[in-house]
């Protein structure tokens, strides 16, 4: 076990210098001029190249990569281009916002597409098997700005208009603060990531909780006398379990998807907010920094499923 | 957006996998009688081929209605104060906020939007199903080194590495679809690699090997029989996520270029009017809508049709 | 974004305003007047989407950011609070004791010397609290070209104050770091501005400029105490560390997300003409990047103002309909967007460098339809000149008339055809992939296919729509592209051909730093160009001005499409809404709250 965690440690260490390094190449791909954003639209070529050369742009890009390389390994992201704040604490800053969002989210769909998927599946083909398939293909099918932004017209506009401010239209508020207000503020985030996603649990559950219905070991458990639940929840599901385990380690990369497109439209001061605004003014040191945050988070998180999958299931460790 | 792949909860990625895949040849005039009877899968299917003609026929339809994609109507099309109309006889589906007539992009935007989510799929899958197959079935090294370099493209953050390309190279039609295969093929390989190492015990394989068949052999005429089942189930699946993907690149401003029109970017133009011109959201969204269930719902009863054990034993409780 | 600002002087400038005014049916509806009183208290709530572009008075330039030194930060003059846009473009003694003429000595006989008097009772909010001095306003000139965060439009300081342009010379040259600034800051003077003592501050100018007020009204021109010295220009520190000589002050500055303001105790009222003090803070919220949300939330209660977004053109008609008071629509006085012409193209054989081609193009534009994009003819007139209405020089000019202003294909198909193009052109369009430009981009493209030219559609990000074309030489010269669709803003209005005409259409500064990006130049124009400037009041200068429009014109330089009005939205409990032209938001030093 500690051999398999230290191969895909290393793995994961590796994978993110090349993610850092296909970033950064990207950025020399096309030629673009960030020192003309800070500077100013009137800025003299003489001010231009004392900008470019105060943001270090005027070294060869093995130099700047070696620098930044090296300010890495200290922990050092480097300065933001835009606003001359420390890229790490931009980052940190936002993290809060976006892990509130995500990991509620998470929570929320997989409360909703387990459930969902668990009583379709008790019941297949019937009216709420067949409404659940409904609900699912509508959320597989639908953009995630534009749930984002009919929930928000409806439950934030109309009904504030119709006097009942139960939802406020944005904006974020630190759990430290005021609980009650951090969620108040994240539910209809929450929705917008988790209905989405939820579809896609909803049925990775019913298809994989049918399959192990038709095993033999859950006759056997009936034909025993056991309660239905038990049989469902204790034996069912957790066999069931072992593809939406896997499914959760590779929506842990769309996760910051979902949180860019809902930060935007919600106006949470998060890392995908930061993501598109860095993007429009190509702050270089901003994108990779969350880039690379992004990718260790993948990584983590698949470190962590693969490891649950194997005390799920012995024969992945015996491998 | 999600990667939709491991919906296919059938065969889930473990060496020994926990259930059988499909064999042979003969299941596929079987599973093809089924579909046939199967009405949801008549009917979506239906959908997919009228929207196909749609899409094929849309400059007669131009014609007929006599309105280009780009026309702009601004005296018929558009109040005075510069806002869209809606539907009525000469603009079936109202107007947009250039006075165009939406039925018509929307019909235009059909072509796009399937290229699109067809395209980079069939990319998608087609790369995966290569690179997949060889590392599961030869295994060893080549296994080693394509198995961590599928981790590595899985581990890039998506859509975050897709508008930095975008916003840097400038959006285009076959830079969404390369965008968009890049960041599929992964997954469909890391599925496709476990179903083959699943496939490589089987003992036919082994007599095949015995007889002396060459790996190139093998795996084309042992092995890929065996995976095509899956795969279309998963090129089904996946075409509805492209063209979601396709839209939200729009949406960002990074999707295909105005004035042609994909729906993707005609719901990213309708945003800021849907208060006041509802046709202008609601249709392209429903087109959307509708496509993606189709292709999802045909998917569905494609899988069904393949592997009925599941649904069908269960059924009959 | 990136608005100018000016200041008119003289009654022809403001009766040309009125008649300008009178035609437009502007309404000032959302202005609430007089109708309750003056309560202190309450937080203001503004929301939006982006944050200043700087922070020091020295480089800050968006028109937003103008909406937030104007709470922070005083000149020695600066522009009244009223809603009378003829009074509100002329600028008034703010620290200053008085406006200088030569009557009261002011202003020297031959009008190069401006010896101005500074009031007492204006003070910073330092520990402890002490007097604004001339030092401080002599301090904030010279940051002005610091070669870490410089101002924007070094050009209006430069060509006038004696000594600027050495003194920015030897400054560009200094190492980035605070010490080194400091110093040549505290070593070096410039020779054309010197403070004899506290209160008294003397301009010498290398010729008379009759607008030489409304740049000293620019917040470029603010104040600086020594404090800022330590740090070095807007960086991350400087922006924690910003000081107040107006009603409020920073007391948290988070970047991109939120701006939050309090009431100064050191500003007093008797000593400011023209700001207030009513509500007890202020508080912007950044990251709402879609203007129906913040529509949305000030319409629900939520948020009291829009920062930097406006009404969206959607919603407006329904509003204008329900008479809804909380609406105000404002003359921007702009001209915005215009389509620009690249000079120095080779593609098409040159074609655009042959006048009767461009005037060719003249006809192709239907202006009302671009209007519609924005708003629609109620808060769009179309334009066909330089010079805006509401600002020095105007005089109406329409050397192109095509029926209704809906553009005239058959004329221009025809005048292409005479000019050696009858099966037309293929031009390169480079623009904005934001907010309405991909709107205006199709709309003139499809005016321009009528007349037989196609365009190549070429989307670029703001930054790299300036940067990677319009301000690089280069690219011009090899054609990357053909047209654009800039817009302006004047940076004051009324007395500002030195903000609209010189700095458009002056070719003798192309450059990347120019935003003449076509490279027009013209002798005729410049030689005029020089003598208005030279010109001792705004009434000479403007027959002057006007000719410049009509030659410009008359090459067909460029095509303008439009000026604005600006419509923004406030929500029920904020009171005595006063427009603040330069800002095209309401005066935030002005409002109270119900």
């Amino acid at each position: 076990m500690v051999r398999f965690l230290i191969r895909r440690l290393l793995f994961g260490a590796l994978v993110l210098w090349l993610v850092s390094v296909s970033v950064f190449m990207l950025f020399f791909v096309a030629p673009h001029d960030p020192a003309r954003l800070v500077a100013g639209r009137l800025a003299s070529p003489d001010t231009l190249a004392l900008v470019r050369h105060r943001l270090g742009l005027d070294q060869p890009i093995f130099d700047q990569y070696r620098h930044f390389l090296g300010g890495l390994l200290h922990g050092d992201l480097g300065y933001s281009y835009y606003n001359s704040e420390p890229v790490r604490s931009l980052l940190f800053g936002r993290l809060p916002v976006t892990i509130s969002l995500a990991l509620g989210a998470a929570v929320l769909w997989l409360v909703i597409g387990i459930g969902v998927g668990v009583r379709s599946a008790r019941r297949p083909r019937s009216a709420t098997d067949r409404l659940a398939t409904v609900f699912v293909l509508t959320g597989l099918s639908t953009p995630t700005f534009l749930l984002g932004l009919m929930l928000l017209y409806v439950f934030f506009f109309r009904l504030h208009l119709a006097g009942f401010d139960w939802f406020p239209g944005g904006g974020y508020v630190p759990f430290t603060q005021d609980p009650a207000g951090w969620a108040q503020h994240l539910i209809l985030p929450w929705l917008t990531v988790a209905i989405v996603s939820a579809a896609t649990y909803t049925r990775l559950t019913r298809t994989s909780l049918l399959e192990v219905f038709s095993q033999d070991y859950i006759r056997t458990a009936r034909a025993k006398g056991l309660s239905e639940r038990r049989v469902v929840y204790r034996h069912g599901l957790r066999s069931a379990l072992t593809p939406v385990v896997t499914q959760l380690g590779i929506d842990m990369g769309a996760l910051l998807g979902g949180a860019i497109v809902t930060e935007n439209v919600f106006g949470l001061p998060g890392l995908g907010q930061l993501a598109v605004q860095s993007v429009t003014t190509q702050d270089l040191p901003v994108i990779i920094g969350i880039v690379l945050l992004a990718a260790l988070f993948i990584i983590v998180a698949n470190i962590v499923v693969d490891a649950c999958y194997a005390v799920l299931d012995p024969r992945v460790r015996l491998n | 957006m999600t990667a939709q792949l491991g919906t296919a909860a059938d065969t889930p990625v473990t060496p020994a996998g926990v259930s059988t895949p499909i064999a042979g040849r003969g299941q596929l005039a079987l599973a093809w009688s089924r579909l046939r009877k199967d009405r949801m899968a008549l009917l979506a299917g239906t959908v997919i081929l009228l929207l196909v003609a749609i899409a094929l026929a849309a400059p007669l339809i131009a014609q007929v209605t006599g309105h280009q994609p780009d026309e702009q109507f601004r005296q018929t099309g558009l109040t005075s104060a510069g806002l869209p109309v809606g539907p009525s006889r000469e603009f079936w589906f109202g107007t947009d906020n250039l006075g165009r007539d939406v039925f018509i992009r929307v019909v235009y935007g059909a072509r796009i939007s399937l290229l699109v989510g067809v395209l980079s799929t069939v990319l998608a899958v087609a790369a995966g199903l290569v690179i997949g197959l060889t590392a599961g079935y030869l295994g060893g090294a080549v296994d080693s080194t394509l198995a961590r370099f599928m981790d590595l493209v899985l581990s890039f953050p998506l859509l975050l590495f897709a508008i930095a390309l975008v916003s840097v190279v400038g959006p285009s039609v076959p830079l969404a679809i390369l965008v968009i295969a890049f960041f599929s093929w992964a997954a469909v390989g890391r599925i496709v690699r476990g179903l083959a190492l699943s496939i490589k015990e089987r003992e036919y394989i082994e007599a095949a090997r015995a007889l002396g068949a060459s790996n190139r052999r093998i795996m084309l005429i042992e092995v890929l029989p065996n995976l095509v089942a899956p795969v279309i189930v998963y090129t089904t699946l996946l075409i509805p996520v492209a063209i979601v993907f396709e839209a939200t690149l729009s949406f960002l401003g990074l999707g295909v270029l105005p004035p042609t029109p994909s729906w993707g970017n005609i719901l990213s133009d309708s945003l800021q009017y849907y208060q006041v011109a509802w046709w202008f959201v609601l249709f392209p969204g429903l087109a959307l809508l509708l496509t993606t269930l189709a292709f999802n719902l045909f998917g569905d009863s494609v899988r069904d049709a393949l592997d009925p054990g599941a649904t069908q034993l269960a059924g009959t409780r | 974004m990136y608005t100018r600002r000016g200041r008119a002087v003289g009654a022809s400038i403001a009766t040309v305003l009125a008649l300008a005014l009178a035609g437009c049916g502007s309404s000032n509806s959302g202005s609430t007047g007089a109708a309750s009183s003056p309560k202190q208290g309450g937080t203001l709530k503004l929301l939006g989407a982006s944050d200043v572009d700087h922070l020091d008075t020295a480089s800050a330039y968006y028109t937003t950011s103008y909406t937030l030194e104007r709470a922070f930060s005083r000149q020695l003059f600066s522009y009244p609070a009223t809603a009378d846009v003829s009074k509100a473009i002329n600028p008034v003694a703010d620290v200053a004791t008085e406006i200088p003429t030569t009557a009261n000595g002011g202003i020297s006989a031959d009008g190069k010397t401006y010896t101005i008097h500074l009031r007492s009772g204006v003070r910073w909010n330092t520990q402890p609290v002490r007097a604004v001095t001339a030092g401080d306003f002599v301090r904030g000139l010279q940051r002005l070209c610091n070669p870490v965060s410089p101002v924007g439009a070094p050009g209006y300081y430069t060509n006038t104050i004696v000594g600027m342009k050495q003194f920015c010379d030897g400054f560009a040259k200094v190492p980035g770091n605070a010490k080194a600034m400091a110093n040549y800051i505290n070593t070096h003077q410039i020779s054309g501005v010197t403070a004899p003592n506290d209160t008294t501050i003397v301009f010498k100018l290398n010729q008379p400029a009759s607008d030489f007020l409304n740049i000293l009204a620019l917040p470029f021109a603010s104040a600086a105490p020594v404090e800022y010295l330590r740090y070095v220009p807007d960086d991350a520190t400087f922006r924690q560390h910003t000081f107040s000589d107006g009603p409020y002050e920073i007391t948290k500055y988070s970047a991109n997300k939120e701006i939050d303001l309090d009431r100064n105790s050191a500003w007093e009222q008797t000593a400011d003409p023209i700001r207030h003090q009513y509500v007890d803070s202020i508080q912007i919220v950044q990251g709402q990047s879609d203007p129906g949300t913040v529509q949305q939330q000030i319409q629900a209660g939520t948020a009291d103002m829009e920062w930097d977004t406006v009404v969206p053109t959607a919603s407006i008609p329904a509003l204008q309909a329900s008479n809804d008071a909380r609406l105000g629509i404002f003359p921007a006085l702009d001209t915005n967007p215009f389509l620009i012409f690249n000079f120095q193209s080779p593609n098409n054989s040159g074609a655009l460098k042959k006048l009767q081609v461009r005037q060719a193009l003249e006809y192709a534009i239907d202006k009302v339809a671009i209007g519609q994009i924005y708003g629609g003819p109620k808060l769009n007139t179309p334009l066909d000149q330089v010079i805006p209405p509401g600002n020095v020089g105007y005089q109406p000019i329409n050397l192109y008339p095509t029926p209704d202003n809906r553009g005239d294909p058959g004329k221009c198909k025809q005048m292409l055809a005479a000019a050696g193009y009858p099966n037309g052109l293929k031009l390169n369009y480079v623009y904005r992939n934001a907010g309405n430009h991909p709107a205006v981009t199709q709309s003139v493209q499809a005016d321009l296919k009528k007349c037989g030219v196609t365009v190549k559609l070429i989307p670029q990000t703001p930054a790299d729509f300036y940067g990677k074309y319009l301000a690089n030489p280069s690219g011009a010269q090899q054609g990357l592209w053909d047209i654009a669709a800039p817009g302006w803003v004047p940076d004051w209005y009324g007395n500002n051909g030195r903000a609209i005409v010189e700095p458009l259409f002056d070719g003798r500064t192309y450059g990347p730093n120019s935003v003449d990006y076509g490279d027009y130049n013209s002798s005729k124009v410049n030689s005029l160009i020089d003598q208005a400037l030279a010109q001792p009041t705004a009434d000479k200068a403007a027959p002057l001005w006007h000719r410049a429009d009509m030659q410009i014109m008359k090459d067909a330089a460029f095509i303008p499409f439009q000026t604005q009005k600006t419509a923004v939205y406030h929500s029920s409990r904020v009171q005595n809404t006063i427009f603040f032209p330069f800002a095209q938001n309401y005066d935030l030093t002005q409002v109270w709250l119900q």
